[in-house]
């Protein structure tokens, strides 16, 4: 794994977030090559937003978070600072935020959070003409103009862009993605979608897509991870985990989606709740909702690798 | 956005404020009207004889019907005369008394407005960035216990413990501004700080909620997301957000300051506006007391022109 590891823009290694006493991520590994794309999915609660704030050691407050190894293009960050560790933040890992509307600062126009992100990035000749060229970029008709404008005078998949294009100035190794589309509507997001993957192979960086719709995460992504309850469950190559899933959760989850897909008159849901994280059930989180549940299901299950790329952390596969 | 809306807004605003100016005018006239006391036997003594009464009464055209009385006094304010003064022997125009009164009581008010400002964006921020550790403890006690304090029970705390013990701080009188600025910011040291303790109180604690509820907004975070440095993020994104609110309540407080000032001024004996009322509403001297009032309201109405002003340049959303 070392020379993968000095090849990788991130790796991560047994990432666990906490609150107080409770465990809200739990032991968490992510790799990623330089220029791949990762779609993480999961359902509200399952880690996946927890775990990118603590890469950007952005968690809320009372919240900690600790890693084995956390290692950005070979470099540990483990040790860093806090004056450190702000100067990677933009430039080594950025992210894109769920909300668009709620991630300007209302007070100030788009020209002004333009030439915020130009400053940091160390440009010099006129930030105006630097900050139009950066939205014209993103597809935004018009920069001049949308400069000049505040953020409530914007649309959401307008704002969204925006906030792509300060992202993309920083030219960051890592991006993660939070749910980027989810507060949009569907045409908006066909565009934002292919917006991240032209931004992509312009900047060769890496992406962590979050999100909990199968059916973008299948657009977008090169690998997949499933989370559960604060753990991957399973990950693989998108293709594969997608056409043959082998965690019952994922089953399930790619049994949803082509339900919805396909109008179907019964919805094939996953049967239950996710569990409580005050009071996870001891050994495989997914057990009391799992068809397949069966003896030796009550002990803490380790990832498989029962193919080539794939892990899955389930029983079935021993 | 356009000029043409801008000069509706100003035109509408300024019809607004003289309307609101009229019906002010009207309950201060008639409430005075309303009042107990006759000031022509206040002025000559209750046992005055009654054609120098009438006489006095007519001088003072108390012997008209009272909507004549308000149609000359409303039509001589719309020209700057406010009539005779009745108690001050010789009659001194109202208008001359407030014109030399008006500078010391906003003098003072300026000062209690700077000083609950500064002390209250200290608290208010330090409260915040330190919140539920010991600076937040002592700054919101000092805000409950500001909020708890009448300003005149202060006003005689402050002359008990620092004007006997620090003589530089006199405990009565207020040397003028144009004669010694040193001399006037001392003097009024003490009672500009007893109108402020209360404001900074309520100041701190809005400013203390706004910064947390701002602190815990998503752009924040995206901001810090982006690299940009604490000091950064805390003036251009916390503070300024969170300033929103502080003006807003800052600009509610100024008829508070105003009530503060005509108490203070009567225990520090400063020749204010404050003295002035009170002076004139004991002595039923109702050409004094109407004049201030609607000096008062006068003020009240501008400030809060002025902070709806400050709130659409600092609030974008809120722009006309």
């Amino acid at each position: 794994m070392t020379a993968a590891g000095m090849s990788a823009a991130l790796e991560l290694r047994n990432l666990r977030v906490t609150l107080g006493t409770v465990q809200l991520v739990r032991g968490v590994d992510l790799d990623l090559a330089p220029g791949e794309t990762l779609g993480v999915i999961g359902e509200s609660g399952s880690g996946k937003t927890l775990t990118c704030l603590s890469l950007l050691r952005l968690l809320p407050r009372g919240m900690a978070a600790q890693a084995d190894v956390l290692r950005l293009k070979g470099t540990d960050l483990g040790g860093l600072d806090e004056a450190a560790f702000r100067k990677l933040r933009g430039r080594g890992i950025a992210m894109i935020f769920q909300d668009p509307v709620g991630a300007f600062n209302p007070a100030k126009r788009i020209g002004w959070h333009m030439r915020a992100v130009l400053a940091r990035a160390a440009s010099d000749g006129a930030w105006q003409r630097r900050a139009a060229a950066a939205l014209s970029d993103v597809g935004i008709a018009e920069p001049e103009r949308v400069l000049r404008r505040y953020p409530h005078q914007l649309s959401g998949g307008m704002l969204q862009r925006a906030l792509i294009a300060m992202v993309a100035t920083l030219a960051p190794d890592v991006i993660i993605a939070d749910e980027p589309t989810t507060n949009l509507d569907n045409i908006i997001e066909q565009q934002i979608l292919a917006l991240f993957r032209s931004l992509q192979q312009r900047l060769s960086s890496a992406l962590v897509f979050i999100t909990h719709d199968m059916r973008v995460a299948a657009l977008v992504s090169d690998r997949l991870a499933v989370m559960y309850a604060g753990q991957i469950v399973e990950t693989g190559p998108a293709e594969a985990v997608l056409h043959r899933p082998l965690h019952p959760y994922t089953q399930g989850l790619i049994a949803t989606a082509d339900a919805l897909a396909s109008g179907a008159a019964q919805l094939a849901e996953i049967p239950g709740q996710p569990p409580s994280v005050l009071d996870p059930p001891a050994g495989c989180a997914f057990r009391p909702r799992c068809a397949s549940a069966r003896a030796g299901c009550e002990a803490p299950q380790a990832l498989r690798s029962p193919g080539e790329a794939r892990q899955v952390r389930c029983l079935l596969y021993d | 956005m356009d000029v043409r809306a801008l000069t509706q807004g100003g035109v509408r605003r300024a019809l607004v404020l003289a309307a609101t100016l009229i019906a002010g005018a009207l309950a201060v006239f008639f409430a005075m009207k309303a009042a107990p006391g006759d000031p022509a036997l206040t002025a000559l003594g209750e046992n005055a004889r009654p054609d120098l009464v009438a006489a006095f009464r007519h001088a003072h055209h108390l012997d008209l019907p009272v909507s004549a009385q308000f149609a000359l006094w409303i039509g001589g304010a719309a020209r700057g005369d406010f009539g005779q003064s009745l108690t001050l022997a010789g009659g001194v125009p109202v208008a001359s008394l407030i014109a030399t009164r008006l500078p010391v009581t906003a003098f003072i008010g300026a000062y209690a407005l700077v000083l609950a400002v500064a002390l209250s964006l200290v608290i208010g921020t330090v409260s915040a960035l330190q919140r539920g550790r010991l600076a937040d403890t002592i700054g919101t006690s000092f805000a409950v216990l500001g909020v708890s304090m009448p300003d005149f029970w202060l006003g005689y705390v402050l002359i008990f413990f620092l004007a006997l013990n620090f003589p530089v701080f006199p405990s009565y009188g207020f040397v003028s501004p144009t004669a010694s600025l040193r001399g006037a910011l001392l003097s009024g040291f003490l009672p500009a700080l007893a109108i402020a303790a209360p404001m900074a109180a309520v100041f701190a604690r809005t400013l203390r909620a706004a910064l947390l509820e701002v602190l815990h907004r998503e752009y924040v975070t995206v901001a810090r997301s982006l690299g940009f440095g604490p000091r950064f993020v805390f003036f251009h994104y916390v503070m300024r957000n969170a300033l929103i609110p502080y003006v807003t309540v800052l600009g509610l407080q100024v008829r508070y300051l105003l009530g503060g000032v005509v108490v203070i001024e009567r225990i520090f004996g400063i020749p204010g506006m404050g003295s002035l009322m009170v002076d004139g509403a004991f002595g039923r001297d109702y050409p004094v007391v109407q004049a201030c009032a609607l000096t008062f309201l006068a003020i009240v109405l501008l400030t809060n022109l002025l902070v709806d002003a400050l709130c659409a340049r600092l609030d974008p959303r809120r722009a006309a």
